[in-house]
Formats: structure tokens, C-alpha cells, sequence
């Protein structure tokens, strides 16, 4: 018969609650690590296999590997050692480990001693974030694991793992931290949806699951370390390793991928006879330069030459061939003399928009560039990767061509092999344009003679500047140019190039502007100055420019042009000395110029770093620090504001009554909305059994029923042997005068003690816990005995809920003083304190969860 | 008897030491009940609620756990008259509330009052009865009255109706039917007492009738007024929107079929505001509603799962768990 448990449900969870549910909650504690941390590593590394769907290869991979496995791992120690657990720093330390990870991985060289991050270290990494956002407008998935890239995934998958990690082992929040896996997701969604996989997409959702099943896991059975080892690699190896051995799966052919270049570049060159026939005098842009004799200006060089058109050579624009990194060495200019090294100060009108940065040649190291002007190798080019030339301002360094005539002269003819586009000569050429050349150069004893000599062919006064001339540049053209003898640098220069070519020596068309006017000391250029010239290279001398164009724009001839013209300046040696200072400041400029324009995604600390201040690193590493504590305080001191409000009426019961469950909330303590103002009376004092250790869906009320209706099957027949089994220990609880309640049997009255199964509980437990189950069976009894149940502790929170009470239902107004408030706040904050883990002190003060949930 | 509406109104007309009049003419009753009934606390209180509120008490147990034996300490100690009916398969309605004679002497008629007339009876195994005979009782139950030839006669006050009804033994019963067992305020199970009391039960009843341990510590009269004390105990209206939350919320839940009347919400308060002043309050707190609900409501409600009061029981506590407290609004 189930009479006892039935007739008195309530009686039975007072004696089992606090044996039942006090001990498993802790053994809970204790065990947890090992498979929230083994989730949270596999889920990252499942992440890290859906995001290569962006990169063509795994040089990425490794770092972020690294750094995933030492979060977990930093944060399973400070899980797991009761020590570290206690001090519920877990967080703190995973971020001081990723700082290090970090820099370690992405900056090994700036470490001193190999682990302390010196200033230059904050540089690198930030200067590598920076290059890794350029690297992003510049690339076209999927993309080579660029050191930036690299930096970029390693401190995002830091970051995020310790986010995840944190979510998932202290809050036990799985599902808001599947959104943080998302942000990962959507880097592939977003950048590179054609490259993505179905194995992508399965990784990614595996992690995913993972995370959200993360909380169901059989968690005593993940607890044997080495069940969890193989599961982990199994996992892991199951994770990287069926992308490697699946089978490429064909695409549809909607993006060419290999195509690099998916640039416009226009022809200058065929715009040159508008440009010239230009009445606008307006500046196109204007320069100042340390070179005293004022060369032209080039855009790009074109050398292909079908025998219709000329056009620039198809080059592939490598996005990473970057022109403010430094340029490459001119082709085939020795190191040591034949060029003078000169700096030139560009600012480009508004209205001068197009793609070539014009610049003289050969550009070395331009300085106030975006690194999305990209360069190319043979012929220095500079072209904007999506950015324009409007509105730039910019200097650069450059080698001003200086040869030597004796290097000239000297020069032994190329190798046809090697520059095959600048011999070419297209077949329909007529006879006659190579035999005037080698008429007019038959005097020649060398290749330079005989461009020189080509040159005073064309200066020789037979030929006539005139923008007249037919625009078409066709191989009959030429003939035709040479034998009208009319003509613009259109004409003059293709015509020399040609034949130069047909002589042996390459040459390509240098195509922009020349000099311009002097005014203020430095050139303006308009598109009046458009311009083409040949350039001719000469072996140990490298490409040169000529000036066969009469009249125009064009200016004197070039002096090493000129036969009579060998005089040398012996400014060969100067550079050596200034070289390295020179290139420092290069370099520190340019990364503080990257700095500014390039902010992080998710450093917005760091990028807020401006460029060019005088703070040192460290000056800002402290501010930084500062403001995060600030911001790390915000919410303790929100959370005292409200305190006050909430407290500053004590009339106002109710107020006060919110702060106390906020109070609650803060400490993890769950005051349960169907409890009555003595039931959270007795959970704040800690006495009544908790509800939110276990099983926090279920109010205890109903746990208890359900706990009674459990024993409801067996307590007919049981119930009678088991008081029999019972007699002596319930005797023994009468003497201890525990009034518990019982599930063994009788009605569990206060003044006849059933206690039959609390006899454990009932003797180790503390006065204070003894006295805190009577109170609460007599809350829950349906008859209490009289006065006896009335006996409330002395307690600030005692009277503070009677008060409140006799208001809410007794319709007196009642009221309490300040100070009583003000203890009742102390009293329950420090009862919760002593009744807290370590963490959750320190995160109730630091992070109250009140505020992001409030009671309501 | 209706409800007062008027609790908050009247709230000055009952103050703390009516309250502890109350609570101590209690006390003594319950010490007294308690001296014959060895470890019946609980039901010994509820049933003293159930008098205080007005209200009828089902008594459903197993045979010879001591049903009939608190119903007649309850009329010892409250020196009332205490008739005992054991309803028989043919028993009569005339035999439960008597009959219309005709006196030779006098030519007349006369009503002779059957054993309903007392202040409290005992209806023992009440669902042996014919349902016509039950529902004469209940009748009686209901209204405090009885009407016999056109003629009514009233009920002694106080009236309290214990019923006892065997669980087990449901061969050729009438069980009460939903509607009638809803007249009761509680149901109660007595249950096994343990051993220690039962050992002592086992010496004290062979050497003498329990009864007679028990005396009058109080009268009708006093029982009277602690009810009228009872009734205005004030009951706000937050808490009463909390019963009938309850009370709607058992409707809609999914694992019950048939929810709680209103009828079961009118002796809640009722209940919660006799557990109030046995608590020393002049107010009913949902502490009041939250510790009766589960004896003042589990007999009215029909779980989807089978009549079982067990069930019922359980079925109202998770309702109650599910519900918030209303908090000030």
C-alpha cells in the first residue's frame, strides 16, 4: 500500500535531497574536461578542414592546428587541476597562451630569447593582418597560404576556440557557440562559394553537431582518458583525412580559376594620337624629382607588335607581385654603375583616373602606394589592382638610366632566345624598312652605333613632326612613314623599334608622357605630353631609352644617345653608403602606412593603432590594456547602478526583492519562478533542495512528487519490511530529535520522527541543514502543527521575507529601513558566496548574469 | 456555504489574536485526536482543516487502519453528536435520512430522523451503497439539508461528513462517480503506521478502548465561531487569480483528462485559508494554496493515464511546479 508516500509527498524528498543530489553534482564537477575539451578540438579542427575550401594548399594549416590544440589543452588543465579550477582563470590563460601562440607562430624571428614578444613582434603581426586583408581584395580563391592568411586564420581560430571553449565547458552553451562556427562558415560562403565541396559542407556540419550534441555525450563513459584519445584521432583522422582521399569532384566551369589576371589593361598606346591632338592643357599630374635632367614619364611599355597594332605583351598580373614591397632590379642593369638613384614626388589629379601608375624608369620602392598596385617584372609596369591613379600622391625611388657609352659600345648582342616578343618582327614587314636600316647603319660598328645612327636618321631633319600623319601602325605603315617622312612619336618611335629589331637588338615602345613643364621647381604634365619612345636594351646595360620623335613634346635626344655625347658622371659609387638607411625607414614608413588603411576584422584594438604617432608599442600596448580592463569592468559597475536603484527605496519591497534574485542569478543560484517567497527563502539560506543542480527543468516541487510517485510501485508490499529493517535507526533518529521526513514509512510529523532512510543525513548533516529540512517539511506540509512551524531564523532575509510578504498577500503595507536593506544585500550575497565555486564568485562580481538576465 | 468575497474588506475584523484563538483551539483539538490516533499528524490535521473550512472529508484506505477511529475522536473532541452509517448494497435513502411515521396516538405523521442528523457522521464504505442512496447522502452533503415530504429539515451545524471508501475491495461497489466524490473537500489516506507506533498501537488498544482517552477540549459553539474566524481570513486577489490559474492550468494539460472544477478552487481557498490561521496568518499565501493543492484537488481531476490517486496527486504537483507564482504585478 502506498499510503506514506502518497498521502505525504513532500516528506520523502526532505530526508533525500540533500544525500541524493549534493554528491553527483559534485562528482560532475570534478569529471568534466575531458569531452568538452575533445569536442571543442575536434569541432575546430572539423572548421579548419571546411574553411580550405578557400586555399589551394595546407601551409596555412599547421599554425592553426597548433594553436587550436594548445587552447584546448591550456584550457583543459585549468579545467581539470582542482588548483587552477579554483582560481576559474581558465579563459585568462587561454588568452595569454593564444597572444603567445600567436606571435610564436606567426612572428618566431621578433621574439627575444625565442618567447618574449618584443615591440617589434606587436609590428609584425599587425603589419602581417594588414598584408592579409590586402592579400584579400587581391586574391581570387582558391589562394596560396599567404604569411598573412596565415596570421589572419591563427588568430581567428584562436580567438574562437576560445570563445567556443569557453561556451562550451564553462556555460555549458554549445548552441551559441555553433553561431561562433558560422563566423568560420562564412568565410568560405563568402569568398570562395565556387571552390566548396560537399566534404566542406559535411565537415562543417559535423562540427556543428558535435558542439550541439556536445551536452547529451555519455560522458561516463567518455571519462577513460584513452576511449577518449581514440575516439579523438579517429575523429580527427576521419576529419582531414577523407577530403585527401576522396576524389576531385569536376566542376561546373563557372569561374576560371587559374586566371589571375582578371584585369583590363587598356592599350595607352592607342590613345596616343587623341591625347596628343588634345587642345586641354590641364595638368594631369605633376612631379618633383632629384633628378636634374627631367626624363619622361612612363606608364607601361608595350613590345608586342602583330604587324597591325602594338599592345602590351599579355603578363599576368601576380596580385602579390606588390609594388610597395620593393621592385625588382631592372632587367639587365649591372648593380654597380650605369644608373643614377633618384627620388621623384608624384601627386596625380583627380582627373587622371586610369590604371597605369605613371611613373619614370625604373621604379624601385615607391612609398604611399596601397598594396593593391601590383607591378609587373619584365616591364615595371605599375597596375592598380582595382585601385585607380586618381588622387594619388606618392613618392619613389628609382633608377635613373646613367650608362656608360664604353658598356654601350662594348655590349655584345643578346641571345635571341631570351627576348623573343622583343625581336619579333612581324612577317608581312616589307623589305624595305630592313634595308633602310641597313643602309642608314652601315657605318656602325656595334649595336649602340647603330642605334645611335638610327636615332640621327630620324633627327637628321629629313623627317617632319606632324600629328598629320595616318594613325594606323600597320607594317606598311612604316614603310609608308619612311618613305613620307612624316609623322608623331607614334610613327618615330615604332618605326626605330623595328628596326632596331630587325638589327638584332631588342626593343619595346616606352609609352606615357614626357617631361612636361617646369613650374615651381618640379613638372606639371598634361595631356599634351603624351608621348612614346623606344627602348633598346643592351647587354650590361639594360633597357634605354632613345628619342627618335623630332619635334612635339619630346625633348633633347638622351646625351648616351648621341654619338659625340660620352662624357660620364661617376655617380655610380654614391649609393652603397645610403642604401641601407634609406631602406629602413622604407620599411617602417610603409608598415605604419599599411596600418592605417588596413584594419583588422577582428583586432579592431590593434588596427586602431594609428600610423605614423610617436607612442611606442608598449605605450599602446598599455592603453590597450587599459581601455579592456575598462571595458572588462563595465558590467560590475552596471550592475552595482542597478543595485542602488534597486535598493535606494526600501519602501519598495519588490525592488528590493529583485535585486535579491538578481543577487541569485549573479551567483548561478536558480530562483524558480513557481517557488513561493518561503521556498526562495530557504534556497537563498541554502537549505531547501537546490533546484538547477541536476535536473533545473523540473522544479523540486515536482521532483519530489515525482520522486514519491517512483517509490509509489514497491511501497505496498515494501513498506512494512522496511520499517521493520528500520525500527532501531528511526529510533535513533527520535533520540537525535531530527524531524525529518521519511520514505520508509509513517506520516513524517515533526513531533513523531519517521526518519527512517535519513538516518546518514540526518547525523552528519549540520545543525544548520537539520533545522533548514524541518522548516522546509513544514513549509510543504498541508497541516502544519501550530506554532512550531513559525520558528524562523533570525535572519535579515527572514524578516525581509515576511515583510514582503504580509505586502504582497496581506495587504499591509509594510516597509523596512535602509540599513536592514542594506544587510539583507550582504547577507545573501554572502551566504550565496559561501555556497559558490570559486569561478562563479569571481565571475558573479566581474560578470554578473543578471544583467544579461534579469528577473523579471 | 459561500465564499466570502469580501476578504480584504473584512480583514480588520479578525485580527491577530482571533487568529491565535484559533491556532490554539486547534492545537489542543489536534493534541487530543492525536492521543487516539498514534502518528496520524497529517491526516489528524487536514481533517481538523477540512472541519474548520466546512468541509467533507473521503477517507479511502485499506480496512482497519483507523478511518471510522478518527472520525470519532474528531466528534469526542468537539463534544458533538457522532452517528455512524454502514452503507449496505440495500440500503435505503429513508435509512440514511429518515422517515415520514404515522403516530396512532397523535394521528399524525411524524418525521423520525434518520442517522444523517449529527454533526458529524461517519459514511462507512460509502461505495457499497445503491447510487440512490449515495446521492441522498450527497445531497445532504451539499446542502446542509434534508427534504423529506415537502419538508425540510436542517442539518445540526457544525455537519461534517467523513466517508470512508475501500480501494481494494471494488467487488459489488458503486464507486463514487466524479461529481460526487467532488462534494468533498479532501481526500485523505491514512496508511500504515510504522512500527514503533504500531507496537504501541498493538499494547494500548488490547488494554483499553483508545476513545475513551479522549475528551472534549472544545464545543460545538467554539467550533462555530473558529469557522466564522476562518472565513474572513483575507485571501488577495492576486492569490486568487493564482488558484484559478492552477486550477485552469490543470484543464489544459495534456496528461489529464478531466480537470479541476470550480467547485474544487472554492474549497481550495476555503482549505488555504483554514492552513493560514492554523500557521498563526491573517492571510492566505500561496505557500497555503502550493502545500493543499495536491490533497484538495487530486480526487476531482481524471489523469489521462488512469484513475489512480497516486497519479493525480503527482499530476497536480507538476502542474503547480509549472506554474510561476504571481509576482506583483
Amino acid at each position: 500500500m502506498s499510503t506514506p508516500t502518497r498521502f505525504d509527498p513532500e516528506t520523502s524528498a526532505g530526508g533525500s535531497a540533500p544525500a541524493d543530489v549534493r554528491p553527483p553534482a559534485a562528482a560532475v564537477n570534478q569529471g568534466s574536461g575531458w569531452p568538452e575539451a575533445l569536442t571543442v578540438f575536434v569541432a575546430m579542427v572539423l572548421a579548419a578542414v571546411a574553411l580550405s575550401a578557400v586555399f589551394s594548399d595546407f601551409a596555412w594549416l599547421p599554425p592553426v592546428l597548433v594553436s587550436i590544440a594548445l587552447i584546448v589543452i591550456v584550457g583543459l588543465i585549468f579545467r581539470s587541476v582542482p588548483v587552477l579550477r579554483a582560481s576559474g582563470t581558465a579563459v585568462i590563460a587561454q588568452c595569454v597562451v593564444g597572444v603567445f601562440a600567436v606571435f610564436v607562430l606567426c612572428a618566431p624571428d621578433t621574439l627575444l630569447l625565442g618567447i618574449i614578444p618584443s615591440g617589434s613582434s606587436f609590428t609584425t603581426v599587425i603589419d602581417l593582418l594588414s598584408s592579409g586583408v590586402s592579400d584579400l581584395y587581391a586574391t581570387t580563391p582558391p589562394a596560396a597560404s599567404t604569411p598573412g592568411f596565415t596570421a589572419m586564420l591563427t588568430i581567428a581560430f584562436t580567438l574562437i576556440t576560445i570563445l567556443i571553449d569557453g561556451l562550451v565547458s564553462d556555460l555549458k552553451a554549445p548552441k551559441v557557440s555553433g553561431v561562433l562556427l558560422l563566423v568560420l562558415w562564412m568565410i568560405p560562403v563568402f569568398f570562395a562559394p565556387a571552390q566548396v565541396r560537399w566534404w566542406h559542407v559535411v565537415a562543417i556540419l559535423a562540427a556543428f553537431l558535435l558542439l550541439m550534441l556536445s551536452r547529451y555525450l555519455p560522458s561516463t563513459r567518455w571519462r577513460g582518458g584513452l576511449t577518449a584519445l581514440v575516439a579523438g584521432a579517429l575523429a580527427v583522422g576521419i576529419g582531414i583525412g577523407i577530403p585527401v582521399l576522396l576524389p576531385p569532384v569536376p566542376t561546373l566551369p563557372d569561374r576560371a580559376a587559374s586566371d589571375k589576371g582578371d584585369l583590363t589593361v587598356t592599350n595607352p598606346f592607342l590613345d596616343l594620337r587623341k591625347d596628343l591632338g588634345d587642345r586641354d592643357d590641364a595638368v594631369l599630374f605633376s612631379y618633383q624629382t632629384t633628378d636634374p635632367d627631367a626624363e619622361p614619364i612612363r606608364l607601361t611599355s608595350i613590345d608586342s607588335f602583330d604587324g597591325q597594332a602594338w599592345a602590351p605583351s599579355p603578363f599576368s598580373l601576380d596580385p602579390f607581385a606588390i609594388a610597395s614591397e620593393g621592385m625588382p632590379w631592372p632587367e639587365g642593369l649591372p648593380r654597380d654603375r650605369n644608373f643614377k638613384e633618384e627620388t621623384i614626388d608624384v601627386t596625380v589629379g583627380d582627373d587622371f583616373d586610369q590604371q597605369y601608375l605613371p611613373t619614370p624608369y625604373a621604379p624601385q620602392q615607391p612609398d604611399g602606394l596601397d598594396r593593391r598596385w601590383i607591378y609587373d617584372e619584365k616591364s615595371l609596369t605599375i597596375v592598380g589592382n582595382g585601385e585607380k591613379s586618381g588622387g594619388q600622391q606618392y613618392s619613389m625611388q628609382y633608377l635613373s638610366a646613367d650608362p656608360d657609352v664604353d658598356d654601350l659600345k662594348t655590349a655584345s648582342p643578346v641571345s635571341t632566345g631570351d627576348f623573343e616578343t622583343e625581336l619579333e618582327v612581324p612577317e608581312s614587314l616589307p623589305d624595305t624598312v630592313h634595308e633602310t636600316a641597313e643602309r642608314v647603319t652601315a657605318d656602325a660598328n656595334n649595336q649602340w652605333e647603330a642605334a645611335v645612327l638610327l636615332q640621327a636618321y630620324f633627327r637628321s631633319g629629313e623627317f617632319e613632326y606632324s600629328l598629320d600623319a595616318p594613325e594606323k601602325a600597320s607594317g606598311d605603315a612604316i614603310s609608308d612613314f619612311l618613305a613620307d617622312k612624316k609623322g608623331y612619336c607614334v610613327q618615330f618611335s615604332s618605326a626605330m623599334t623595328i628596326m632596331a629589331r630587325t638589327m638584332g637588338i631588342p626593343a619595346r615602345i616606352g609609352v606615357g608622357y614626357a617631361s612636361g613643364e617646369e613650374s615651381d621647381g618640379g613638372y606639371d604634365v598634361s595631356m599634351q605630353d603624351s608621348h612614346a619612345w623606344p627602348e633598346l636594351y643592351f647587354e650590361g646595360v639594360g633597357w634605354v631609352r632613345f628619342e627618335p620623335t623630332p619635334g612635339g613634346p619630346a625633348g633633347d635626344p638622351p646625351k648616351w644617345t648621341v654619338a659625340s655625347g660620352s662624357e660620364q658622371d661617376d655617380s655610380a659609387d654614391e649609393e652603397e653608403t645610403s642604401d641601407p638607411s634609406e631602406e629602413a625607414t622604407d620599411g617602417a614608413e610603409e608598415t605604419e602606412a599599411a596600418e592605417s588603411e588596413a584594419p583588422s576584422k577582428e583586432e579592431s584594438t590593434e588596427a586602431a593603432e594609428p600610423a605614423g604617432s610617436n607612442f611606442s608599442t608598449f605605450a599602446w600596448a598599455g592603453v590597450i590594456v587599459l581601455v579592456l580592463v575598462l571595458l572588462a569592468l563595465v558590467p560590475a559597475i552596471w550592475r552595482m547602478i542597478l543595485r542602488s536603484r534597486r535598493t535606494k527605496d526600501p519602501q519598495n519591497l519588490e525592488a528590493v526583492w529583485t535585486e535579491v534574485r538578481a543577487l541569485a542569478t549573479d551567483y548561478g543560484q536558480s530562483i524558480d519562478p513557481s517557488g513561493t517567497l518561503r521556498y526562495n527563502e530557504l534556497v537563498l539560506a541554502g537549505v531547501a533542495p537546490r533546484a538547477g543542480t541536476e535536473d533545473s527543468s523540473f522544479s523540486s516541487p515536482s521532483s519530489r512528487r515525482s520522486s514519491g510517485s517512483a517509490s509509489r510501485p514497491d511501497s505496498g508490499s515494501a513498506a512494512g519490511s522496511n520499517s521493520g529493517t528500520a525500527a532501531p535507526k528511526s529510533a535513533a533518529a527520535v533520540a537525535t530529535g531530527a524531524g525529518n521526513g521519511s520514505d520508509g514509512g509513517g506520516e513524517a510529523s515533526a513531533d513523531v520522527a519517521g526518519g527512517t532512510s535519513s538516518d546518514g543525513t540526518a547525523s552528519e548533516g549540520s545543525d544548520r541543514e537539520r533545522r533548514g529540512d524541518e522548516r522546509f517539511n513544514a513549509l510543504r506540509r498541508p497541516a502544519p502543527a501550530g506554532t512550531s512551524a513559525r520558528a524562523h531564523d533570525d535572519t535579515a532575509l527572514a524578516a525581509f521575507i515576511a515583510a514582503l510578504e504580509a505586502q504582497r498577500y496581506g495587504s499591509t503595507s509594510q516597509s523596512i529601513d535602509s540599513s536592514e536593506v542594506s544587510a539583507l544585500v550582504d547577507e545573501v550575497s554572502s551566504d550565496l558566496a559561501d555556497r559558490a565555486r570559486p569561478g562563479t564568485k569571481i565571475s558573479a562580481k566581474l560578470w554578473p548574469a543578471s544583467i544579461f538576465n534579469p528577473p523579471r | 456555504m459561500s465564499i466570502s468575497q469580501e476578504g480584504t474588506q473584512t480583514n480588520s475584523a479578525i485580527g491577530a489574536e482571533h487568529i491565535e484563538w484559533v491556532q490554539h483551539l486547534t492545537s489542543r483539538a489536534r493534541t487530543a485526536m492525536n492521543a487516539v490516533l498514534e502518528g496520524k499528524d497529517e491526516a489528524v490535521g487536514l481533517s481538523l482543516i477540512a472541519l474548520l473550512a466546512g468541509g467533507h472529508v473521503l477517507l479511502e484506505d485499506v480496512p482497519g487502519v483507523g478511518k471510522t477511529l478518527l472520525a470519532r475522536a474528531m466528534g469526542k473532541v468537539v463534544d458533538g453528536s457522532v452517528r455512524r452509517i454502514q452503507f449496505t448494497p440495500d440500503l435505503l435513502p429513508t435509512d440514511v435520512v429518515g422517515v415520514n411515521l404515522f403516530n396512532q396516538e397523535t394521528r399524525h405523521f411524524e418525521f423520525r430522523q434518520g442517522p444523517v442528523f449529527a454533526n458529524i457522521v461517519i459514511a462507512d464504505e460509502i461505495n457499497r451503497a445503491s447510487p440512490k442512496t449515495q446521492s441522498a447522502m450527497l445531497e445532504c452533503m451539499a446542502e446542509g439539508q434534508a427534504t423529506i415530504d415537502g419538508q425540510t429539515y436542517q442539518m445540526p451545524a457544525p455537519f461534517i461528513v467523513v466517508a470512508t471508501q475501500n480501494p481494494i475491495d471494488m467487488e459489488g461497489t458503486y464507486a463514487l462517480p466524479e461529481a460526487q466524490r467532488d462534494r468533498f473537500m479532501t481526500r485523505i489516506s491514512l496508511g500504515y503506521p510504522n512500527t514503533a507506533d504500531e507496537v504501541d498501537l498493538l499494547d494500548n488498544q488490547i488494554e483499553h478502548d483508545p476513545l475513551t482517552s479522549a475528551t472534549p477540549v472544545t464545543n460545538l459553539e467554539q467550533i462555530t465561531q473558529a469557522r466564522g474566524i476562518v472565513r474572513h481570513v483575507s485571501a488577495s486577489r492576486q492569490l486568487r487569480e493564482y488558484i484559478v490559474a492552477i486550477l485552469q492550468a490543470s484543464r489544459s494539460d495534456q496528461s489529464i483528462l478531466l480537470g479541476s472544477s470550480p467547485r474544487g478552487g472554492v474549497h481550495l481557498l476555503r482549505a488555504a485559508k483554514a492552513r493560514a490561521a492554523l500557521s498563526g496568518r491573517t492571510f492566505v499565501t500561496p505557500d497555503d494554496v502550493q502545500a493543499l493543492a495536491p490533497y484538495i484537488l487530486a480526487h476531482r481531476i481524471i489523469p489521462r493515464d488512469g484513475d489512480d490517486s497516486d497519479l493525480a496527486a503527482d499530476l497536480i504537483g507538476r502542474v503547480i511546479s509549472r506554474l510561476p507564482v504571481s509576482t506583483n504585478q
